[in-house]
């Protein structure tokens, strides 16, 4: 399972939340998801991508330290 | 700042030693460009301080929600500039805390409005087994004394189904215990109906009010409900005209489900009829600018004549000259990549019946390396789709070799084209995002 496959799922993640979130036919349901709930998704999406690209250089840095050490 | 000037003082001094009067001028007309450079840099900086500490201070002291009639802006500046404010998971956290105090704003603020409309329907509420939801004024949520527990969640709205029978319909909605259907609007004077609701019961354990507002914090739950949907509405798409409703859009009975198709549905039908053999197609261009700074440097005239000169020059000169190559690289790399969105958003916008341009995202958003320069949505009819793709490989083909990268997705419901209800809505412009 490599980081490219991931970050293709967090792209198609995000075209769906453009759509689903902020577009299509609005109504005031019986409950209802606010401004800030939908801020709080994208910060979520941003968290995720953040995390996964920490995720991504702490292993790049650990791979790297490796290949000093064995050469 | 110190060292810099007293660095720059020295090279002056030296370099002047061997300049002619002329070229002392030159010289500090071109100091003289750069220090106001510089220091617009950081009045910019400041304001940027400034405008964030506003933003913030916005957000935990919210204005009412609702603005009627309101559409969505085309640019979200807020966002580059928020990329700062999210350094460290410290910030997040505020950010989060902050947002938490809104979303407790607004729930007032919806509780109080929701008094008035909801009464009347409990009143009226016939031919249907729904028992009384809870009292007008309180939200929807899992209420304590074993009254009804489920909401009604719509997700879309499609043509009449009566006649050409339905295609069969997911198992599971997107609460699994309870499967999709179709739904009715009671009758509208004396004729069937021509459209019908796609929907499905959900638990108010999970979708009640309280409970979502919980749920909407987990980007995993969000993700897996929105992919649910999504599928559910996929399938749908496959056989039929479609309009998609928002993510969560959930009533508290069959009779309010039908109560709003009746209230909208002329303009459903309506747009049904506009939108039949039409889907919906995004694209998106992203552009790497290293690639086209590269490519600019080979074709432009500007760049060619500057880099020659400054092969000629004396060190001092040259190194004043290579910032005006790099300047007119990334001003070229800027003119060039707003030139080719626009040309490959016209070329495509041929081949479609409606357009629209959305704002662009930010890295950050997209985890790319690249950045975005055109964020469309397309409607194409079925009959243009075969030359709107063309068009699409063509553009790969012409401008790939500049940088330029193209993703097409597709095909959705029609999300970007329908304006049912956005009067009513209380989703006026979101901060960031």
């Amino acid at each position: 399972m490599s980081e490219l496959v991931v970050k293709e799922k967090e792209v198609t993640l995000l075209d769906l939340l453009d759509r689903i979130l902020d577009k299509g036919v609005i109504l005031f349901g019986d409950v209802t998801i606010s401004v800030a709930d939908v801020d709080l998704i994208y910060l979520g999406l941003k968290v995720l991508l953040t995390s996964i690209e920490k995720a991504d250089k702490m292993r790049r840095a650990a791979a790297a330290q490796y290949s000093q050490h064995s050469t | 700042m110190n060292e810099m000037t007293s660095r720059l003082r020295r090279k002056l001094e030296d370099s002047l030693a061997e300049l002619s009067n002329e070229q002392i001028a030159a010289l500090i007309e071109e100091a003289r460009d750069e220090a106001l450079a510089e220091a617009k840099a950081v009045i910019k900086g400041t304001m940027v301080q400034a405008i964030l500490e506003r933003a913030l201070g916005e957000i935990q002291n919210p204005k009412p929600a609702l603005s009627p009639g309101e559409v969505p802006k085309a640019q979200s500046p807020k966002l580059t500039s928020e990329t700062s404010l999210l350094d460290s998971e410290e910030q997040i956290q505020q950010e989060i805390e902050a947002i938490r105090k809104k979303i407790a704003e607004n729930e007032r603020l919806l509780s109080q409005v929701k008094a008035s409309p909801v009464k009347p329907v409990l009143e009226r509420s016939e031919g249907t087994e729904e028992v009384q939801g809870p009292p007008a004024g309180q939200e929807l949520s899992a209420p304590s004394r074993g009254e009804e527990d489920h909401g009604y969640y719509v997700y879309g709205v499609v043509s009449d189904v009566g006649k050409t029978g339905f295609p069969k319909l997911p198992e599971e909605g997107i609460d699994p215990a309870h499967p999709v259907y179709a739904l009715q609007p009671s009758a509208i004077s004396h004729q069937p109906s021509a459209i019908s609701a796609i929907v499905s019961k959900v638990s108010l354990q999970e979708f009640g009010q309280e409970a979502l507002e919980a749920n909407l914090e987990d980007i995993k739950w969000v993700e897996a409900k929105v992919l649910a949907h999504q599928r559910i509405l996929d399938q749908v798409l496959a056989h039929h005209t479609l309009i998609p409703m928002r993510f969560c859009t959930i009533y508290q009975s069959e009779g309010r489900v039908q109560e709003m198709l009746a209230q909208h549905y002329d303009d459903f039908v309506a747009a049904l009829a506009r939108l039949e053999g039409k889907k919906e197609w995004g694209v998106k261009v992203y552009c790497d600018g290293k690639t086209l700074a590269q490519r600019v440097g080979e074709i432009s005239d500007r760049v060619k004549e500057l880099k020659a000169e400054m092969e000629q020059r004396s060190s001092g000169a040259a190194y004043f000259l290579k910032k005006k190559v790099d300047e007119a690289i990334a001003a070229e790399v800027e003119h060039v990549s707003d030139e080719y969105a626009q040309r490959s958003h016209d070329r495509l916008s041929g081949h479609a019946e409606e357009t629209i341009i959305n704002p662009l995202r930010s890295r950050e958003i997209t985890g790319r390396n690249e950045a975005m320069v055109l964020n469309g949505a397309y409607l194409v009819a079925e009959e243009q789709l075969t030359a709107f793709r063309a068009e699409l490989e063509s553009l790969e083909q012409e401008y790939g070799d500049l940088g330029f990268i193209y993703e097409m997705t597709g095909p959705w419901p029609p999300y970007n084209f329908v304006s049912i209800g956005l009067e009513e809505s209380s989703a006026d412009e979101r901060v960031g995002g």
